[in-house]
């Protein structure tokens, strides 16, 4: 097909049509006029920031882009996928096999922008038993607190995510978390006005694995070095099936009337991988909430999460790499000096924090015949307040091996807060201009969490659009 | 062992979902045919008489007069009852589509003879969020409405978080059906339109 027919087919599948709305009981509509068919739509977002800290530059950046896919493929049945292009403009591979004289060259690149990621953040097949109950099979968002189920970037006035979620984090992975896994879905009513909402799933979930990280280096008068570095952290479980389905998370919520929700929700599941010995439990427990009264929104979330047994991880982690570093040291090696490394990151014994938003959506009439309303049917301006706190006690600062002992291990408790005061413009619900003004304070620890700066303090101007369609 | 903890979690909730049955009809979701539908909404009438009505575009622009703004229902054709108790005319029915953020939403608005809303109903939703919209704790805000009301998110319907736009379909629709009842309610404007070629199925 040729990429015209290609592009022409899935705006006919995205667009619904009055006709098939209307069904004839034919293949692919129900006789009561439903469609089965797709929907694509999706979210993304951008920002401007300019800060105090040396560490951010006065910078454009580009948050990310979602393509959703929803497909109804039967009564009671439903597809949903969510692909992210997060910092992303490109990445290119290039493979080359040649043979010389002297021998066979393979020759492989990978070019790309700074960050650029590629990810599925949702893909998962869903059966509703009842209307009270579905079984949720695929790769799925741990429901633990509120945030990284609704993640969506044009469901909020600030544009930058809470550092409990991201900056941090204190969910066991920044948002969005997605895990591999199967579960029950569903939810019922309450007396006259409330409402009981659940779920809960199986999960790989989340292990200690490695990202290889190479630098090259020029040192002249010295000699060049290259060094390769497995930086062991807590990631996302496998989408392969090599690491065990051994974790579940849950959440239960409550709603004792529109506009108001109560939620407690966690996850527990083993960290550490095959390759150690030890068998140690992550656990994560959150609290969150919704309270309106009249147009005053207040929304926030509290989340604690515990490695369990960090100091046998570490010491059977010294046992199977024996060292954490080794390199070339004769100076009468070649020109290059080689070196191998081995750490292990955003690792803490606790970590709890906090996030608080209070927000009054108003419309002055009088911006009616301006720009800002004319032909908007309920345009809003959004005045926003962000309050956070982050701690980790115990975090994993540095890690020195010899023969297989663990001979240094420093930590530190890190804590911050930040507050942020904004307004938001919405023309239409589904798109949101965002100006707001932070401040990140250190209150203990070596740098701040999501800045890698060692400024007591930070300001920061962020004006950011956020839109869904 | 915990394996089977796990297993054990997984088992109570099949059990929950293999007694469905006797839960569904504490779930109070919604979902009508369109038979179902009039009487959902007027249980006590005696009879109901149907009209399919086009909405053409000469209707369309009466519509967005009156309600000085656009009409953005999905429908072309709106199923209209006029309903009737022992002999007199308590109240409307209309089923329409609004589309909430990319497939339709499918209700049913009840409005009482002195156009204000009796009550509204989901008969299909199938939107991946926003689902809240078809619960009566939402729906019961519209009853009572007329067209002097806002009926808008933020003003006097409460929003929900992350249904922004569904909630504002229905919104939208709600007003749309009671436009609709005032003019084909009253009969003369909607006279002068047949006559002028408008048309109107009788059953």
């Amino acid at each position: 097909m040729s990429r015209l027919g290609l592009i022409a087919c899935a705006l006919s599948l995205a667009i619904p049509s009055s006709t098939a709305a209307q069904g004839d009981g034919s293949d692919g509509q129900r006789e009561d006029g439903d469609i089965f068919g797709v929907s694509v739509s999706g979210y993304g977002s951008f920002r401007f920031e300019a800060s105090s800290s040396d560490a951010r530059p006065a910078s454009f950046t580009f948050r990310r882009f979602i393509l959703n896919t929803d497909a109804s493929v039967g009564d009671r049945i439903r597809i949903y996928s969510e692909i992210e292009f997060e910092r992303f403009s490109e990445i290119e591979v290039e493979r080359k096999a040649e043979a010389d004289a002297g021998g066979l060259t393979f020759e492989q690149g990978v070019e790309g922008t700074n960050e650029s990621e590629l990810a599925v953040e949702q893909i998962w097949a869903q059966y509703d038993f009842a209307p009270f109950l579905g079984l949720r099979f695929g790769a799925v968002l741990p429901p633990v607190g509120r945030f990284n189920l609704r993640h969506d970037d044009d469901l909020w006035d600030v544009p930058r995510r809470p550092l409990v979620d991201r900056g941090g984090p204190v969910i066991p992975i920044k948002a969005a978390w997605t895990e591999m896994g199967a579960g029950l879905i569903g939810s019922v009513p309450i007396g006259a006005g409330g409402r009981l909402e659940y779920e809960g799933y199986v999960l790989n979930g989340v292990t200690l694995d490695f990202a290889l990280e190479e630098k090259i280096q020029t040192r002249e008068p010295k000699r060049d070095k290259l060094e390769v570095e497995a930086e062991i952290q807590p990631t996302q479980g496998a989408f392969d099936g090599s690491n065990t389905a051994d974790a579940v998370t849950w959440r239960l919520a409550y709603s004792p009337a529109l506009g108001s929700e109560l939620a407690f929700s966690g996850y527990a599941g083993e960290y550490t991988p095959d390759f150690l010995a030890a068998d140690e439990t992550l656990i994560s427990v959150a609290g969150d909430g919704l309270l309106s009264l009249g147009a005053f929104q207040a929304e926030g979330e509290f989340v604690y999460t515990k490695f369990n047994g960090l100091s046998e991880v570490l010491s059977d982690f010294a046992r199977v790499v024996g060292k954490t570093e080794s390199k070339t040291t004769s100076a009468e090696a070649a020109r290059l000096e080689t070196e191998i490394e081995f750490d292990l990151k955003n690792l803490a014994r606790e970590r709890w924090g906090f996030w608080v938003d209070l927000k009054l959506p108003f419309w002055p009439t009088v911006l009616n015949r301006t720009f800002l309303g004319k032909s908007f049917e309920s345009p809003r301006l959004i005045p926003i307040v962000r309050l956070e706190r982050i701690r980790w006690n115990g975090a994993l600062t540095g890690l020195e091996v010899e023969g297989g002992m663990l001979t240094e291990r420093e930590t530190e408790a890190r804590e911050q807060d930040r507050v942020t005061v904004g307004l938001t413009y919405r023309p239409v619900p589904s798109v949101a201009v965002q100006f707001a003004y932070e401040h990140n304070e250190r209150r203990k620890g070596a740098i701040l969490f999501d800045a890698a700066t060692t400024d007591k303090s930070t300001d920061g101007f962020l004006f950011g659009m956020a839109f869904g369609f | 062992m915990r394996r089977h903890h796990q297993l054990g979690l997984l088992t109570a909730f099949a059990l929950l979902a293999a007694s469905g049955s006797g839960w569904a009809g504490l779930a109070g979701e919604i979902y009508l045919t369109s038979e179902e539908a009039p009487r959902h909404v007027f249980p006590d009438a005696d009879s109901l008489s149907l009209e399919e009505v086009v909405l053409t575009p000469r209707r369309r622009e009466r519509l967005a007069d009156r309600l000085g703004g656009e009409v953005t229902l999905w429908n072309e054709v709106v199923p209209f009852y006029r309903v009737w108790k022992g002999g007199v005319l308590i109240g409307y029915a209309m089923i329409l589509e609004e589309i909430g953020k990319t497939r339709p939403i499918t209700f049913i608005v009840g409005i009482t003879s002195d156009l204000k809303v009796r009550e509204v109903a989901v008969m299909a939703y199938q939107e991946p969020r926003g689902g809240e919209v078809r619960m009566r704790r939402f729906l019961r805000q519209y009853e009572g409405k007329a067209l002097q009301d806002p009926i808008r998110p933020f003003k006097d319907i409460v929003n929900i978080t992350g249904a922004t736009l569904s909630v504002r379909a229905v919104s939208r629709g709600v007003r749309e059906a009671l436009a609709l009842a005032e003019l084909l309610g009253s009969g003369e404007a909607e006279r002068s339109m047949e006559e002028a070629g408008d048309s109107v199925h009788r059953r």
